[in-house]
Parts: C-alpha cells; sequence; structure tokens
C-alpha cells in the first residue's frame, strides 16, 4: 500500500495520498520521502549536549522504533539529522570519506570548525538537487568550549549556542528560547550544568513526543566534552 | 442486500426536502375519502412511535430522561444506517465522516460502515481510520462467532491498541461503548489508559525538585 517516495500533489493537498482525488492533478515521482523525527543540540562553557529520538517513519506509518539519528565524526564532534534517511545515510558516507582523508592527509583529526565548514560545503555541492537532511553540529572546539551549528538542507549555517531540526522543532525551540536563553523572562539567568542541560532536553522531548506524531519511541543523548562522547538513552512514549 | 433501503417513498432529486408542511393533496385526499369516490380508498392513518419521554425540575436543576427505544420503526439500525447514508451522499463526500454504526434492534445486534460518499457495508466487525489496517490484522487473527461480552470487549481493546501503537495518527487511550439487546447502554471512557506522559515527567530531575 505505501510507495517509498510520494507523489506530488497541488500545492495545500493532503500530504497523504487517500486515492481519493478532488480535481484532476499531475501525478509527479517525487524522489524524496520524509522520515521524521526531531534532533537538538545545546552548547555549555565546556561540554555540548545533542539528542535525537530514535523512530523513522513514513506516512502515518513507523518503519522502525530504533534508528539512531545522532552520528559522531570525530571523538569530539557528533552530526544530528533528520529529514529523508537515505539522503542522510549518504551525507554521513561521503562525510566520513572525506574526514578520513583528512586524516591521512593532515596526520591528524578534524576540529569541529573545520567539519562544520566541511559540511556547509557539501551541502551547497548538491544546491540544484539537495540533500534532504536537516542538521545539527554538535562538539568541543579546539579551546574546549561547546559549539553548536545549525544548517539548512543548501550548506547556509552559523555557529549558534543551541539548535533543534525536524518534524518536532517548532514545539522545543520555544521551549529552549525560553530556559536556555532565558527569554520573556525577569528572574535572575544562572549557569547551567551538563547533568541540568540534559534533564533540560529530556523535557524538551517528552513535550515534542506529546504533540508531534512522528516524535517518539526513544530519545539517545550525547554529551559531548574534551575527554570524549558518552552516550545515554531515555524511554518515549510509543504511541 | 440493498432492499432494506429502498424505502416506498424515494425523492424524485436529491434536493434537501422542502421546509415546513405541503398541503398539496388536501382536497384531493378528502374527495378520495368521500362517499362520492365509492368507499373504495381508505386514508391511511398517522403513525404513533412510542417512546416515553420525562423532564423534571428539581433545586439545583432538571433532570431530563428517555427511553432507548423507538418501537414505532423495528429496524432501527437499518433506518439509522439508511439516514445517514443519504445525508453523505447529498454532501457528495465533502462531509467527511467515516463511520462505524452500531447498535441493538428487535432482529439482534448490528454493525454497519459508513464511508463519506454515502456507501455502507453491514458487517459482523470492522473497522474505519487510519489505524483501521492495524486493528483490522488484530480483528483477523482473532475474531470468532458468538463471543462473550468480555472476551468482544478484550478483544475490541486489543484491536485498539494496534492502532494506538503502530498508527501514527492514532494514539493516546482507549473509549469503549457496549450496547446490549436487553437495552442497556455501558460508556467505558477510559477504559485503556496505558499512555500517561506523568511518569516520564517524574523521572526528569528537574532543579525546582
Amino acid at each position: 500500500m505505501a510507495v517509498p517516495a510520494s507523489f506530488d500533489q497541488q500545492p495545500g493537498a493532503d500530504s497523504i495520498d487517500h486515492g481519493v482525488t478532488e480535481a484532476p492533478y499531475e501525478r509527479r515521482f517525487s524522489p524524496y520521502d520524509f522520515n521524521g523525527g526531531t534532533t537538538l543540540a545545546i552548547s555549555g562553557p565546556d561540554f555540548a549536549v545533542v539528542a535525537g529520538d530514535t523512530r523513522m517513519s513514513t506516512g502515518y506509518e513507523i518503519l522502525s522504533r530504533d534508528v539512531s539519528k545522532l552520528h559522531p565524526l570525530t571523538d569530539h564532534c557528533v552530526l544530528a539529522s533528520a529529514g529523508c534517511k537515505t539522503d542522510v545515510d549518504q551525507l554521513r558516507s561521503v562525510l566520513d570519506i572525506r574526514s578520513d582523508m583528512y586524516r591521512h592527509n593532515h596526520q591528524k583529526d578534524m576540529k569541529v570548525t573545520s567539519v562544520a565548514q566541511m559540511l556547509g560545503n557539501t551541502l551547497y555541492g548538491r544546491r540544484f538537487f539537495p540533500y534532504y537532511s536537516f542538521n545539527v553540529l554538535a562538539g568541543v572546539d579546539a579551546d574546549g568550549k561547546g559549539a553548536v551549528y545549525s544548517y539548512d538542507a543548501i550548506g547556509s549555517f552559523e555557529r549558534t549556542h543551541f539548535s533543534a531540526s525536524g518534524s518536532g522543532q517548532s514545539f522545543v525551540v520555544p521551549l529552549l528560547d525560553n530556559v536556555i536563553v532565558h527569554k520573556n523572562r525577569c528572574d535572575e539567568k544562572r549557569e547551567l550544568g551538563a547533568d541540568e542541560v540534559v534533564e533540560i532536553v529530556k523535557d524538551a522531548f517528552v513535550t515534542a513526543g506529546e504533540r508531534d506524531i512522528y516524535t517518539g519511541d526513544k530519545l539517545e543523548i550525547m554529551v559531548i566534552t574534551k575527554d570524549g562522547i558518552q552516550k545515554s538513552t531515555f524511554p518515549l512514549k510509543a504511541d | 442486500g440493498m432492499s432494506e433501503f429502498t424505502a416506498a417513498e424515494t425523492p424524485a432529486s436529491i434536493a434537501p426536502p422542502p421546509a415546513g408542511f405541503s398541503f398539496e393533496n388536501v382536497k384531493r385526499n378528502a374527495s378520495l375519502a368521500s362517499s362520492s369516490s365509492g368507499g373504495a380508498y381508505t386514508q391511511a392513518k398517522a403513525m404513533k412511535t412510542g417512546t416515553t419521554i420525562v423532564g423534571t425540575i428539581f433545586k439545583g436543576g432538571v433532570v431530563l430522561g428517555a427511553d432507548t427505544r423507538a418501537t414505532g420503526d423495528t429496524t432501527v439500525i437499518v433506518t439509522a444506517c439508511t439516514l445517514l447514508k443519504r445525508m453523505l451522499f447529498r454532501y457528495q463526500g465533502h462531509v467527511s465522516a467515516a463511520l462505524v454504526l452500531g447498535g441493538c434492534d428487535i432482529n439482534g445486534p448490528h454493525v454497519y460502515q459508513i464511508y463519506p460518499h454515502g456507501s455502507t457495508g453491514k458487517l459482523p466487525y470492522t473497522t474505519m481510520g487510519s489505524g483501521s489496517l492495524a486493528a483490522m490484522s488484530v480483528f483477523e487473527s482473532e475474531w470468532k462467532e458468538d463471543m462473550t461480552e468480555d472476551e468482544a470487549k478484550g478483544l475490541v481493546e486489543r484491536a485498539i491498541s494496534a492502532g494506538i501503537y503502530n498508527d501514527l495518527g492514532s494514539g493516546s487511550n482507549c473509549d469503549t461503548c457496549v450496547i446490549r439487546t436487553d437495552g442497556s447502554v455501558q460508556m467505558n471512557r477510559g477504559v485503556l489508559q496505558e499512555n500517561p506522559v506523568q511518569p516520564l515527567r517524574a523521572a526528569i530531575k528537574r532543579s525546582d525538585r
């Protein structure tokens, strides 16, 4: 019943094709599918936290409850991607190869700032047939400070304090604007440690899971410090 | 078959019925009923539909009551199905309602499925909605004839659960409603409440705890 990639319809039409047409429309093959999910990264003075749910879906169906959206590129740098899984996999593969080549040529790992630029360049390389991948890069920079970079699908990027992308982005960003960046509040802003940021991330995903049908099942969290990457998981609702 | 849906009077067009009473036939009926027509025609009597309805005030408000049986027409569920399908057909599918109609009448328990364009099906069991395939897979595996009420309730709960967990368009809790042939109706809101968010929130160590 389900086809891997969707057929395009007129703008404004329901994106789920129920087989009943209201008016004649031209069917075109779309090379993109949306596999859902949400990712989030927050930087701190000496750490970065990056997280993603593990649900992969298409249309109204679940393809898997346990697929990772997080991909370590070096010991201090993790790429979190949501969007079309096949494009995400290909992008990871390309970045891995280029990262390996860098290591062979320069006898050292790429720094986060370099990875950030390389990802932007790789995405722009397909400016006219983009990778359908909404990326967030997180890591610790050369000075030991947490670094988070946000991307669009065609390689525009910026270093930010925090970033969220994917289907649940709209539910998470306003929450983090308030809790992390301290917007719209009158009390004293205080510094948040890595443990507290992890708890905030869990709360954000529970919230996103309540309202976004594509987010749920399990949450994967990676905390990046100068000493490496620590992974943990947290259960989310399966409905 | 289809015969139960065709009534003695079928409207000539599918336009909405006109409002108010039509007195077109008064003169004709009067002359037919009168002795001058030879007494061959006996006028049809208006049919009373048996029902009990009551109302009373009390200190805190009013209480209204009604029985759940309209005995004027003995085939109640077919009538309900017919009314719904005619209305939906009139709206040509623009009223996006897909229904499962269930109830008991003089002929026993019945289940109908009604689609947004007005087509219907009469079946021993049915599912509708985005989770209908998930639910039907449970029904097709486990339905059997002449189940007890507990067996049927359990089966329905398992079918809805399949939709809750495997269909992204469905979630949270399950409600059931049992309508028995003795006329009793039992609404069970939240018979399954397996997806509370509270335990997840409680597991998060917030700074105010």
